[in-house]
């Protein structure tokens, strides 16, 4: 169902990472995918594994919206991870059959493969999850700030990013509604072949097209009405502010990157 | 037996989700052939899950829809089948347009039907766009040229040229200025008196439903709260006012002029009927308290404030 698409989807709770600071919880999430990519014995990826799990279990947010999240790569998982057993060459045989090497250099490579990619959608669908659209972006514009030195529109692209992220549930219901009014009228979504299906698509797409284009201009008539007239001067209702709290994750996380690099060094690397 | 018959109707959205909610428990009812029923409830009373469980669109969580005698149910990949005999008017349905022409956009649900036919799948255009009351030179414009108006009655012929047995309208008059309103209820009464069949509206207006349905469904929190002739159901004006709804305007009138000691009938609920009581009233009145020094300006601006009640 339509229903089960979570892009974006914020879980409103008060766990120590809810409350974090927007702009601190990207930094972090930044922090912690580089590391994921730095960490490469057993020692520093376990310790990585650690820290994602607890950092979900600290975000309080049902572990069945986050394997959701996971359902949607699953493929892409396990195909990049297959690719990497197959192609890459090492020095030790585990496998051979007719033209097929297996080497034990591709199972690690691809087995880390796999594990990052479902770090990196743990630690980023915990950002969405935790953090409200309106602080994200209010963080991202933040964090951008200093490219307006660069005359790139910063504000401008975090209310462009804002309005995507609000729209999202209205245009699903949206699509709903359409589909539902011309299967009413005997519209055949479910059977036939592709071209087919493609063919069916045309009298949801249309409509849905439309009704965009008419929100956009009301939208923007709206924004017009309250005297909306870009970035400049304007102020914010929240202000961000850092806190006890995102000094104590930021010192922490330190720490911890720390600990990982000195993992790095007790074995010899896995991967490359 | 009726047309449309349900037992023990139940439905709930967002099933084993945090969410859940339901939304409809325990609708039994019978829909005889050419009926012409009015569906009112506040909002969230499930009126709209209603209807789209009669056509189909929804499965029920428990419960059964009969149309004709048979379970729509008993072949869910044969449900298509059951959307061309209910055919079902969705809230706001010019949203739904989208062909070049108008002409084009009826066709949509006949040929979704199999009406091949080149002759007949014109005539069924023509006289579903009749009956919705658009005229000829409108067929070959782009839906998206027309009135507000006009594109709902567009919409409205594309699903009556599906030629369903029972047709059902979910608030059809919503957001429409009362001539485009009138318009489209009077095309729904010579559409149902032509062809004889069943027809559901959904409305929040007691006036439209006053004025069309012969009975009225009054659901409530899921559940049917009351289901009788039009004249019954209006009698109920105090339990309808706890379920946030009221009786018609000039019924109101009516209820206020016999709470003042007037001698009148309370069951009236259209203008035509509330101008005969009035009139027989007053010529009663007159012949009681004999006054023929009495000017008649006083009769005619007593008129007047009933029906200045219903304008509003």
């Amino acid at each position: 169902m339509i229903s089960d698409i979570t892009i974006g989807q914020f879980m409103p709770g008060r766990s120590f990472i809810h409350k974090l600071d927007p702009r601190m919880k990207i930094i972090l999430m930044t922090v912690i995918i580089v590391f994921i990519f730095l960490a490469k014995n057993l020692f520093s990826m376990g310790a990585m594994v650690g820290l994602v799990i607890l950092t979900v279990i600290l975000s309080r947010v049902p572990l069945r919206m986050y394997f959701k999240g996971l359902k949607a790569i699953w493929f892409l998982v396990f195909f990049t991870a297959l690719l990497n057993m197959l192609y890459i060459r090492g020095e030790h045989i585990v496998f051979q059959y007719r033209s097929l090497t297996i080497y034990e250099e591709a199972l690690w490579q691809s087995g880390f493969v796999a594990v990052r990619l479902v770090l990196i959608v743990l630690i980023s669908s915990m950002l969405t999850y935790t953090t409200s659209p309106t602080d994200l972006t209010a963080a991202i514009e933040r964090l951008l700030a200093p490219l307006k030195l660069f005359r790139v529109p910063v504000h401008e692209l975090a209310m462009m990013m804002t309005i995507a992220l609000r729209f999202i549930p209205t245009l699903l219901e949206e699509t709903e509604k359409i589909m539902n009014a011309q299967k009413a009228r005997g519209a055949d979504l479910e059977s036939g072949g592709i071209i087919k299906r493609a063919k069916a698509l045309i009298p949801i797409l249309i409509p849905l097209f439309i009704s965009s284009f008419r929100r956009a201009f009301e939208l923007a008539t709206a924004m017009d009405c309250r005297c909306y007239t870009g970035g400049k001067g304007r102020t914010r209702l929240n202000v961000l502010k850092y806190r006890f709290r995102d000094v104590f994750a930021f010192l922490l996380m330190g720490g911890i990157c720390e600990g990982i690099l000195y993992l790095n060094t007790l074995a010899p690397s896995l991967v490359r | 037996m009726g047309i449309i018959e349900t037992h023990d109707l139940r439905f709930v959205y967002g099933k084993g989700t945090p969410f859940e909610k339901v939304a409809l428990d325990g609708v039994s009812i019978s829909i005889e052939q050419g009926d012409f029923i009015g569906v009112i409830g506040h909002t969230g009373s499930g009126k709209s899950t209603l209807v789209q469980l009669l056509n189909g669109l929804l499965r029920p969580a428990s419960g059964q829809i009969l149309l004709n005698g048979s379970d729509i149910w008993a072949k869910p990949k044969k449900i298509r089948n059951v959307r061309f005999e209910v055919g079902l008017v969705f809230q706001y349905p010019e949203y739904q347009l989208f062909e070049e022409t108008v002409y084009k956009d009826i066709a949509f649900g006949p040929l979704n039907k199999g009406i091949k036919n080149k002759d007949e799948l014109d005539r069924i255009i023509r006289t579903a766009a009749e009956f919705a009351g658009l005229k000829e030179s409108l067929l070959e414009k782009s839906p998206f040229d027309l009135s507000g108006g006009e594109k709902r009655r567009a919409a409205i012929a594309g699903v009556i040229a599906m030629q369903p047995k029972v047709l059902i309208l979910d608030e059809p008059t919503a957001g429409l200025d009362p001539r485009g309103r009138d318009r489209i209820l009077d095309r729904i009464r010579a559409y149902r008196e032509k062809t004889g069949s069943t027809v559901l509206l959904v409305s929040h207006s007691m006036e439209d439903i006053a004025r069309v349905a012969d009975r009225v469904l009054v659901m409530n929190h899921g559940r049917v709260e009351m289901f009788d002739v039009t004249k019954n159901i209006f009698r109920h004006g105090e339990r309808l006012s706890e379920i946030g709804l009221r009786v018609p305007q000039v019924t109101q009138v009516f209820l206020e002029l016999k709470h003042l000691g007037a001698d009148v009938r309370t069951d009236v609920y259209t203008m035509d009927f509330a101008k005969g009581v009035a009139l027989d009233f007053l010529s009663r009145h007159d012949a009681t308290t004999e006054q023929p020094d009495r000017p008649p300006a006083e009769n005619s601006s007593a008129g007047e404030t009933a029906e200045g009640g219903e304008a509003q």
